[in-house]
């Protein structure tokens, strides 16, 4: 569902705030097939990587796609990514404002929310869990607001110093940003963020009744949400070795798995009793922190041009994904707002052999370490061995994923010597949370890897723009920059490969993943079993 | 038989002693030890604030004191990841390790030791051909591959048996075998050879001179003294499959020790990977007292020396 | 009186390297032994006489076999026994002591347990019955207090008194009959002479005939009423004690009974010249005429037969016939 194109900027945010009331009711109505009888049935989740502890609490979130599927079956925010809204879903909202002038946002509480231990979901809530934030974009919301109002028993303001336009999209992408997910402030300030993580409360569809630290987490339907619940018992386990996800399938012990990676997928795909849910997601791109350094041999341009001519990208996307992938050309995906389309790359060894010796590398050049966004090693395997291709040799380099993400964060003191990155995203929002966050100087996930000057200098005006025609050609000119410059070489956008049991009740793999922001299959309320 | 006891026990403690002293220095001998507790990313702020909190900046001997203090109180730090205390963490998982870990060391007593029997009474003939093929087999199948197949044919092809994670005694069984014959390899060979040793003595051909069944001979006279060496490998397999069977844990999503390790070490989770080692180190130290202990129950020429 | 133990041609040889060499550590030996007697066999070290002791208990290590002739022990013929009923033989009709008590004994079982396993499992003895015997067994072989000793270990008890034990175990069965390879070899020489005394009280009481086996001649005087010499896996004489000590028939018995020190004897010492001979690669002829003083041609060629005289004195020797037996050893034709 993309914005209207030609209005104006401010009828096109006047008519939002219109569309907002509707689209709640519609998301209400919307994707509960049968009657809403009390929650029954077991279900459990095979998640594919360890569970960090910080991803039960949105006060932590950590501006990936990975927070979320926990943080929709435990909390809820006051508005948020559903099915194919991309973030304007009314939930502990009953409705907002965004004013036109974009300076103030007004939100009213549906009555009678309750958290998992039965206190009443109040403004106050709302406005401590957003002052208190300190996960991804925490800084740039505090920046921006001036105050936080709670104007009645069930009713909030924010104020922002400048017209703050992406505020909503923040607001309400839970793969971005927790900052509108409310959480108890009383029970979180005697506790502790320690204790909240042992014992998390939320104001979600399930409330958690046991974990085993990273291991398992057992949640309950929460009787008194205001959405009627399928489950009534959501199991959460993790099992990061992919065959014994499939076996757990296979034989039953898991209804629903993450990510089954190539190798596997013909196994699910030749047993009539799964279903593969191949969900288009995200993004995946080679990166060269530090290539605006003369000596870095990805300085020369064409260096990188013959890196994006030496990939074989249709070669991954089949064996990765089984070809359910999209080979496209842009690394930002064609579903956020000013989100380009690009055509897709050649690929073309001889040429790229030509350019590197054009370059001054007729025999290529060492790089330390390729390293692909964790756990996906095997594409950061085919990267190291594809560029071997035109003499670059490399290694692959594995961690975990916290790890990585934390680096990212810590800029270029983490990541010496001559390294590639392969990185993805599968954030949602508008072009530019992409670019700010993965490219910008001072970037969440950037920092001091690219500063190219004029991309950014342009990324500010486009942020000062309030006019819609200018903010887009602004938008899409950075992106044709960065592309024609090979500043990032794009690969593909992924299938995140999921696969479904037999109890689950589905017409239609995209019944059980219905969020088109995510690879996940929330909302978790949502599913029903057989 | 007390006495015994009493200074065994202070040897131990000696032991554990230096350890934790070799811990102490080695940590700081090697670089600013805030940097190992501070998250990669951290700030300078956070990393003053760090140094105060552990105490980092006082003078070492009082550091040193702290450090024992906290050990001895069970306080090992708090874990990042987690946020919880790694003692808390440490000692949830620690029972699922010690099942798998006991369980494992029964399966590899049960190949490995009629196995080394056999291959030691028959020697070089088709009994014991056949045990030491078992040996290569457990040493040099990988884990995950056995793990893997045992996972595939008895879940997914046959349906007996659960894939993974703990529950009831079904869940055990493939976890335990996948470890335990590995081990049981190693406890084969040695038992093997200590019993070809005790075979040549002299009091196991009085023994037959008397005119004993074979089975008395072997099983009674020749098992007791080629146990001793065996026992202590048992020992040390037992703290390895509690602190490290990594591999086992992360293939069947056993909720154990050594995948807290594993997760520890690749999120650079310092106090958690800290925590885990001294206490291995602790292990190692009270397992082998007790091996040491159970060795003078069995030979009387240690309890009853002064 | 039929003998308790008649070994005649007895031939036991090891194969090894695959069946390729053969060492025939006994090549054709004959004795007899009565009941109550005590025969001496005598020689240096690798003559084969351990290997005739376990040739008779039916205990060759896997290398060796009976490649010929007949063990007849109260009136069975050994050589065609099934390894059980040897098993039943062991320990009960004929015993065997070792020559280390410290390594005959189990360091993890104690006195009790060792000396009570006979009974045990040839009597199928239990309980008191079975502690009442070890305590008379034990007391037989004048260990002091035996109750509160039974409990202790072997590490426990001194060189002597562990030879003791091992000699109570022997008894344990009830014997007919006692191989004892060379039981006081490890023993000081001033516990030796109590031993030796106390296997003759026993012998005395119980009417056991026992084979010892040593090189030591003057335990052969003492102790035995017969006396048997090996060479190179045969026996080149045989015969009463008495009858050789006091003048001997084989060049070698001489040579042996020379080369005794005599307490006083201002004479130098004496020792055999040579080596006693590979048993893989036997001197053609006779096995001593390399070292024999006494040799002529014909040694070197043809082995010499058993030549028989009278009171069961049998020698091998092509000048036994022609020469009286004589006691002084001719040391200047050495």
């Amino acid at each position: 569902m993309q914005p209207d194109d030609g209005h104006s900027n401010r009828m096109a945010l006047g008519r939002r705030s219109v569309l907002t009331g509707a689209a709640s009711l519609a998301g209400l109505a919307a994707g509960v097939p049968g009657v809403s009888a009390a929650p029954q049935g077991k279900l459990t989740l095979a998640w594919h990587t360890n569970i960090a502890a910080r991803w039960l609490d949105p006060q932590q979130h950590d501006g990936t796609a990975s927070p979320d599927n926990f943080l929709m079956a435990l909390h809820d925010g006051l508005i948020k990514n559903f099915r194919d809204q991309l973030y304007d879903h009314a939930a502990l909202a009953e409705r907002f404002e965004f004013a036109e002038d974009a300076r103030s946002a007004t939100f009213w509480l549906r009555p009678g929310t309750k958290f998992h231990d039965g206190s009443p979901v109040t403004p106050a809530d709302v406005k401590w869990s957003y002052e208190h934030y300190r996960g991804a974009w925490g800084e740039v919301l505090r920046e921006q607001t001036k105050a936080v109002e709670v104007v009645d028993d069930k009713t909030v303001r924010f104020q922002f110093k400048d017209p703050f336009l992406d505020f909503p999209i923040l607001l309400g992408t839970a793969n971005v940003c927790g900052a509108g997910w409310v959480v108890p402030a009383k029970y979180h300030q005697q506790v502790g963020s320690a204790g909240f993580l042992q014992k998390p409360i939320g104001a979600g569809p399930y409330r958690l009744v046991s974990q085993e630290p990273g291991v398992k987490l057992e949640f309950e339907a929460f009787a008194d949400y205001y959405r009627p619940v399928g489950i009534k018992q959501l199991t959460m386990v993790s099992i990061p070795e992919a065959a014994t996800r499939v076996a757990m399938l296979e034989r039953g012990e898991a209804d629903i798995i993450y990510f089954v990676p190539g190798e596997l997928i013909d196994r699910v795909k030749n047993n009539p009793k799964l279903r593969l849910a191949p969900v288009v997601s995200g993004n995946w791109w080679l990166e060269f922190p530090g290539f605006q350094n003369p000596s870095s041999p990805f300085h020369d341009k064409r260096v990188r041009q013959a890196i994006s001519l030496a990939v074989d990208r249709d070669a991954i996307n089949n064996a990765e994904c089984g070809g359910m992938g999209v080979v496209d050309g842009n690394w930002i995906n064609n579903d956020v707002e000013y989100g380009m389309e690009w055509p897709k790359w050649p690929h073309d060894i001889a040429k790229a052999r030509q350019l590197m010796a054009e370059a001054g590398f007729p025999n290529g050049f060492s790089v330390d370490w390729v390293t692909p966004t964790p756990n996906y090693y095997s594409r950061g395997e085919r990267i190291v061995s594809q560029l071997q291709a035109i003499g670059i040799k490399s290694k692959l380099q594995v961690m975990e994923r916290g790890v990585f993400l934390k680096r990212l964060q810590g800029g270029l003191k983490e990541w010496p010597g001559v390294q590639i990155l392969f990185s993805a995203t599968r954030i949602g929002g508008t072009w530019s949370n992409w670019y700010d966050s993965h490219f910008k100087c001072g970037g969440f996930n950037a920092k001091d890897f690219f500063c190219v000057k004029a991309l950014d200098d342009m990324f500010e005006k486009y942020l000062a723009s309030y006019d819609r025609n200018e903010r887009k050609q602004l938008a899409e000119q950075i992106q044709r920059t960065m592309l024609e410059e090979y500043y990032f070489v794009p690969v593909f956008r992924h299938a995140f490969v999921n696969a479904i049991g037999p109890r689950v009740a589905a017409n239609n793999w995209r019944d059980v993943f219905p969020t088109i922001t995510t690879g996940y299959c929330y909302p978790w309320e949502d599913i029903r079993l057989v | 038989m007390g006495q015994f006891i009493v200074r065994r026990t202070l040897y131990a403690i000696a032991t554990l002693f230096i350890l934790s002293l070799t811990i102490f220095l080695v940590v700081r001998l090697t670089g600013d030890p805030v940097t190992l507790l501070a998250e990669p990313g951290a700030q300078e702020e956070d990393l003053a604030v760090i140094r105060k909190d552990w105490g980092l900046d006082r003078p070492l001997p009082v550091q040193y004191a702290a450090f024992v203090k906290n050990v001895l109180t069970g306080e090992l730090g708090q874990s990042f990841n987690y946020e919880m205390p790694v003692s808390t963490l440490y000692f949830q998982r620690l029972p699922n390790s010690l099942e798998l870990a006991l369980a494992a060391t029964l399966i590899s007593f049960l190949i490995g030791i009629p196995t080394g029997i056999i291959s030691a009474v028959r020697v070089n003939s088709v009994w014991d051909h056949v045990g030491k093929t078992v040996a290569l087999l457990g040493l040099s199948v990988p884990g995950f591959w056995l793990g893997l197949v045992m996972i595939l044919i008895f879940s997914v092809w046959l349906g007996w048996l659960p894939t993974s994670g703990q529950g009831g005694w079904r869940n055990l069984i493939m976890p335990a075998v996948a470890l335990g014959w590995y081990f049981a390899a190693s406890l084969l060979r040695l038992t093997r050879s200590s019993m070809l040793e005790v075979l040549r003595s002299e009091y196991i051909k009085l023994a037959r001179l008397k005119g004993l069944p074979a089975f008395a001979v072997i099983a009674v006279h020749a098992f007791k003294n080629a146990l001793i060496p065996v026992l202590t490998l048992a020992g040390i397999n037992l703290v390895i499959m509690l602190n490290a069977a990594v591999i086992i844990e992360v293939i069947f999503a056993w909720p154990g020790i050594g995948r807290l390790l594993y997760e520890g070490i690749f999120q650079r989770d310092f106090p958690l990977v800290q925590g885990i080692v001294m206490e291995a180190g602790v292990m190692i130290v009270v397992i082998n007292l007790l091996v040491d202990i159970l060795y003078a129950y069995i030979d009387p020429r240690i309890r009853l020396t002064r | 009186m039929t003998p308790l133990l008649e070994v005649s041609g007895l031939r036991t040889h090891f194969t090894s390297f695959g069946g390729t060499r053969i060492v025939k550590a006994v090549d054709g030996i004959s004795f007899t032994l009565n009941e109550g007697e005590t025969l001496g066999l005598i020689g240096e070290s690798g003559c084969g006489k351990t290997t005739t002791c376990l040739s008779i208990v039916g205990l060759l290590p896997t290398a060796a076999r009976i490649a010929g002739g007949r063990i007849t022990f109260g009136g069975q013929e050994l050589t065609e026994k099934t390894s059980r009923e040897m098993r039943r033989i062991r320990g009960r009709s004929i015993a065997m002591i070792l020559q280390d008590p410290m390594a005959s004994l189990n360091p993890l079982f104690s006195i009790y347990r060792q000396v009570a396993e006979p009974a045990y499992y040839h009597q199928a003895m239990r309980g008191r019955t079975l502690r009442r015997r070890v305590q008379d067994l034990l007391a037989a072989v004048r260990i002091p207090s035996p109750a509160q000793r039974m409990r202790d270990y072997p590490h426990q008890m001194s060189g002597g008194m562990r030879q003791r034990i091992v000699g109570a175990i022997a008894l344990a069965g009830g014997p007919k009959l006692i191989i004892a390879d060379e039981p006081t070899t490890n023993l000081d020489v001033t516990i030796q002479a109590q031993y030796l005394d106390l296997l003759k009280d026993i012998q005395r009481d119980t009417g056991v005939a026992i084979i010892f086996v040593t090189h030591n001649l003057g335990i052969v005087a003492r102790m035995c009423d017969r006396m048997a010499v090996m060479y190179a896996g045969k026996i080149v004489e045989h015969g009463s004690v008495r009858n050789l000590f006091n003048g001997a028939r084989h060049p070698y018995t001489r040579a042996l009974l020379g080369s005794i020190t005599r307490l006083g004897s201002k004479e130098p010492l004496y020792a055999i010249p040579g080596q006693p001979p590979n048993l893989a690669r036997l001197p053609s002829g006779c096995a001593f005429h390399p070292r024999c003083p006494d040799a002529v041609p014909r040694c070197s060629t043809e082995e010499p037969p058993e030549e028989g005289f009278d009171d069961g004195w049998t020698v091998s020797c092509w000048r036994a016939a022609a020469e009286p037996a004589r006691k002084e050893y001719d040391r200047t034709s050495a």
